[in-house]
């Protein structure tokens, strides 16, 4: 690989960076800043693991185990990531060339601006999608198992044809093939909390606790307001919930102005691509009636929707960790899940892998759906509202319309996660901000986030946890999050 | 949702209606409702070049224009009807109220989504005569339900009463947040720099970032140019009746300013004596820029800064920042600014908020919003007969 050395400043240079374990040296190790703040190392690291695996520099499982050890680092709960997972092409690397080049002819090295330089890389533009990238999109949708042959029967076109379009729906449009996954299956309550600071109380406290707290799934909250949330895994029977419950009012008197807390029992996904054409989106103008009247028919095409079924007897936590497998790649073949849990030292044979795929499949607790980006779906909004469940199944109802939308239901109301196109993120954000002046809503918060990034896998919380018959639990004395002040 | 778009000629205004479900933007131009659409209008390469061209310097009149382009008079003519009918340009005038004796205040409040605190501001603004612009935010970025607004108040007794009842809402029982300040300083630019005539090439948000991160390491030798520094004089109210007509259109001439006089002002004035104030009313009381629309920006976007540090780099920064954007108006007090941004809709604005505010950090305070069809808009002519009224004789002394 050709070396690119230029003229370095003095706070450029081109050692070889030795905050992982894995050594290796890629051909932009020049533009990389040294710094001592861990933040700062962090994104630098994913910047370079994702160049080492463009140039061949490391393969796969070492890039695996790289981003393991960089999830100990405080950042990844604020900026989950994983460029192991991301698709590998020459744009996103010239993009974050480029932007290490903006770094470094500026000398702005701030853990804000590698930040960006890293988010930024891979922040959603729009690309242009074919007619066949669009049909076999539209198809998965519904279809997320199907294979490539009947994709190709479907449309009249050859299995090449469709290969094509996948792969460049994976480079271009980052598809990935997931699932939703019933955690509490395995005896883990996933909770939301939603909260606004007081004024008096510092974010960096806060934020330092939410990030220790070996439970939190992730932690989102804007420099713009006050408003965040986190969510968690809280793993172990009513009495342990009920303690991380406490720990939660606890911190409340202190630091928050408003904390509402959901404990899932229901979650829900689902994209509307009838919604899509000709490289635009149409607003669904069903949804004016939505807002006025609080009614709306059911569409026909509703999100997928699964309700929390509580402990399954006969699981084994060989089975959760397929399962956290199965979300990052619901289409991993039985070889690359055995190479991902070698890494978290588990050995199971494909024969085994095959079994445990088809029991979850068969007893609900995971229900594959695609992902993907850059069609167009530029604002992304969370909104939090504590209503009756009569609204919260209309709400649902509402979501189905949307271009893209996930769900989290609890017994107090539901979040919602939506992303819209920016031209129609006012028709959007008033819409369901209206919500809030109804007689059967009590409460409602939002965030504007300029992305939507990942959380901590579920495998990535539990050290610490045992596996009982009930599923994981947790001593008590872990649940306390006072504890991390 | 039905819109309205408008056809103008001489003598007609014409109505035709359409179906669309774009956001829509209004102003109030001769009492109608004019809804500016969110299509999009490309420029031919000749009219690119005649408004880039306006837009350097809008002083230039249409025989100047000719000139400057090498082309006929009738040919800049032609397609300067053809931009006024498709495309509303017309240069009009920022107007230096200081030297009118009036004060120019600017606003900022902002409290909770549903806030019937902010509704009585709101209403109260409504009715005060002074008010002449009221905007709600749609979605602010402190998801906050904010209040943008404008004042023109007489010097003396009438500056002092609106600010203490401005003062009142920020306590109980009211309690909402409320900035203000006087406008010591503005500027309007538009630049095309970036326009081909059918698309806006914009920097990517973190380029824009990483610039506005550099900007900072030179800000004491950042130039201010090209802004309107508010006076504080006393005019006659021919003067301040000249200067509401060339609010609305900077390159009047004397005969129709004349007609325009006696129509909305009851004063009748000689044409020659106009030929002669035009000039002097135009370098001294105002400056003028170019408005355009139909050219992509179909967002319109109100960034709030809250001076913590010292104002002077952040002003000279903020300065900076208008030169990236395609049209931009800003006010500058000494304790805060406001930044009104027009832009494509593919721009993120809240990567440009998380952008001003990583960079600000320390320095300001930054909120910034969507914001709607104004609440309220009135130009010098709606206030004029408060000001011809109720002017006071003071000194000066007692201006502020």
């Amino acid at each position: 690989m050709k070396n690119n050395r230029t003229h370095q400043d003095e706070s450029f240079n081109n050692s070889i960076y030795s905050g992982m374990s894995i050594q290796f040296e890629t051909s932009y190790d020049n533009l990389f800043p040294s710094s001592d703040d861990p933040a700062i190392q962090f994104y630098i690291d994913m910047m370079r693991i994702y160049l080492g695996i463009y140039e061949g520099k490391i393969n796969f499982e070492q890039a695996l185990r790289a981003v393991e050890e960089l999830k100990r680092n405080p950042e990844f709960v604020k900026f989950p990531t994983n460029p192991a997972v991301l698709p590998i092409n020459e744009e996103f690397k010239n993009r974050i060339i480029d932007n290490l080049q903006s770094i470094q002819k500026y000398n702005l090295v701030t853990v804000d601006s590698i930040r960006s330089a890293y988010t930024f890389a891979f922040l959603m533009q729009t690309m242009n999608m074919n007619e066949v990238d669009v049909n076999v999109l539209r198809y998965l949708v519904d279809n997320p198992l199907a294979p490539n042959n009947k994709i190709a029967r479907e449309f009249g076109l050859a299995a090449k044809t469709v290969a094509r379009a996948l792969k460049s729906l994976r480079e271009r449009n980052r598809l990935r093939f997931t699932c939703l996954v019933d955690a509490s299956t395995f005896g883990i309550n996933w909770v939301v909390l939603f909260f606004s600071m007081r004024d008096e109380a510092e974010w960096p406290i806060i934020d330092t606790v939410l990030a220790s707290f070996p439970f939190t799934k992730y932690v989102l909250k804007t420099a713009m307001s006050g408003i965040g949330y986190a969510s968690f895994l809280i793993p172990g029977d009513k009495s342990n919930l009920s303690t991380f419950l406490s720990g939660i009012k606890r911190l409340t008197s202190s630091y928050f102005d408003y904390c509402s807390i959901h404990v899932q029992t229901a979650q829900g996904t689902g994209v509307n691509m009838s919604l899509y054409g000709a490289g635009a989106w149409k607003f669904p103008t069903i949804l004016h009636d939505f807002a006025n009247y609080l009614e709306i028919e059911t569409n026909k095409r509703m999100p997928m929707h699964i309700e929390n079924q509580g402990v399954i007897r006969g699981l084994s936590v060989n089975d959760f960790y397929i399962a956290s497998h199965l979300k990052i790649n619901y289409r991993a073949s039985s070889g690359e899940i055995q190479t991902a849990l070698s890494i978290h030292d588990k050995t199971m044979t494909p024969v085994q892998i095959s079994r445990s795929i088809r029991k979850l499949t068969k007893t609900g607790i995971v229900h594959p759906y695609i992902v993907f980006t850059n069609i167009g779906l530029t604002a992304h909004f969370a909104f939090e509202m504590v209503c009756n469940e009569k609204t919260r199944d209309m709400i649902i109802r509402a979501l189905s319309y949307t271009p893209k939308s996930t769900y989290f239901v609890s017994d107090r109301g539901i979040v919602a996660w939506i992303q819209a196109p920016s031209e129609h993120q006012v028709e959007y954000y008033k819409l369901f901000r209206s919500l809030e002046q109804n007689q059967y809503v009590d409460s409602m918060q939002s965030i504007m986030t300029v992305t939507r990034s990942g959380s901590r896998s579920m495998i990535d919380l539990i050290a610490g946890w045992t596996f009982t018959k009930q599923g994981w639990t947790v001593s008590k004395d872990m649940l306390m999050i006072t504890d991390y002040l | 949702m039905a819109i309205y778009e408008r056809y103008s000629s001489s003598n007609l205004t014409k109505y035709r209606i359409l179906t669309n479900l774009a956001q829509n933007k209004y102003t109030h131009l001769n009492n109608w409702p004019t809804v500016i659409l969110n299509e999009f209008t490309p420029l031919t390469q000749k009219e690119l070049t005649l408004v880039s061209r306006v837009a350097l310097n809008p002083t230039l009149r249409q025989i100047d224009l000719a000139r400057t382009l090498d082309v006929t008079r009738s040919a800049v003519n032609q397609i300067w009807k053809r931009l006024a009918r498709e495309h509303h340009l017309k240069v009009k005038s920022l107007v230096n109220y200081g030297k009118l004796g009036i004060n120019w205040i600017f606003g900022w409040a902002e409290d909770s989504t549903i806030s019937p605190e902010l509704d009585k501001f709101v209403n109260w603004l409504t009715l005060t005569p002074y008010a002449t612009q009221i905007e709600e935010s749609i979605i602010s970025s402190s998801m906050n339900r904010v209040i943008y607004f404008e004042a023109l108040v007489p010097f003396g007794e009438k500056t002092y009463q609106f600010k203490q009842q401005l003062d009142r809402f920020r306590k109980r029982p009211y309690d909402i947040q409320v900035d203000y300040d006087h406008v010591d300083h503005t500027r309007d630019a538009l630049n095309l720099g970036r326009f081909d005539g059918s698309k806006w090439n914009l920097e990517d948000e973190f380029r824009l970032s990483t610039i506005m991160g550099a900007t900072k390491s030179f800000v004491e030798i950042l130039p201010i140019e090209r802004t309107l520094r508010i006076g504080h004089e006393y005019a006659a109210p021919t003067e301040f009746a000249i200067a509401a007509i060339l609010q609305r259109d900077y390159h009047v001439s004397s005969r129709k300013l004349q007609k325009a006089l006696i129509e909305k002002f009851a004063l009748d004035i000689a044409d020659r004596t106009l030929r002669r104030k035009l000039p002097q009313i135009r370098s001294s009381f105002v400056m003028p820029y170019v408005s355009i629309d139909q050219i992509g920006l179909t967002q319109t976007i109100l960034f709030h800064f809250k001076f913590i540090d010292d104002s002077t780099n952040m002003t000279r920064f903020l300065h900076a920042q208008t030169n990236m954007f395609p049209k931009t108006r800003i006010l500058f007090g000494r304790g805060m600014a406001v930044l009104r941004l027009r832009l494509p809709s593919n721009v993120n604005w809240l990567a440009m908020t998380e952008s001003f505010m990583h960079n600000l950090k320390g320095t300001s305070d930054v909120t910034a919003c969507i914001i709607d069809a104004p609440l309220l808009q009135k130009e010098l002519e709606h206030v004029y007969p408060y000001f011809v009224k109720h002017s006071d004789k003071i000194s000066r002394r007692e201006m502020m």
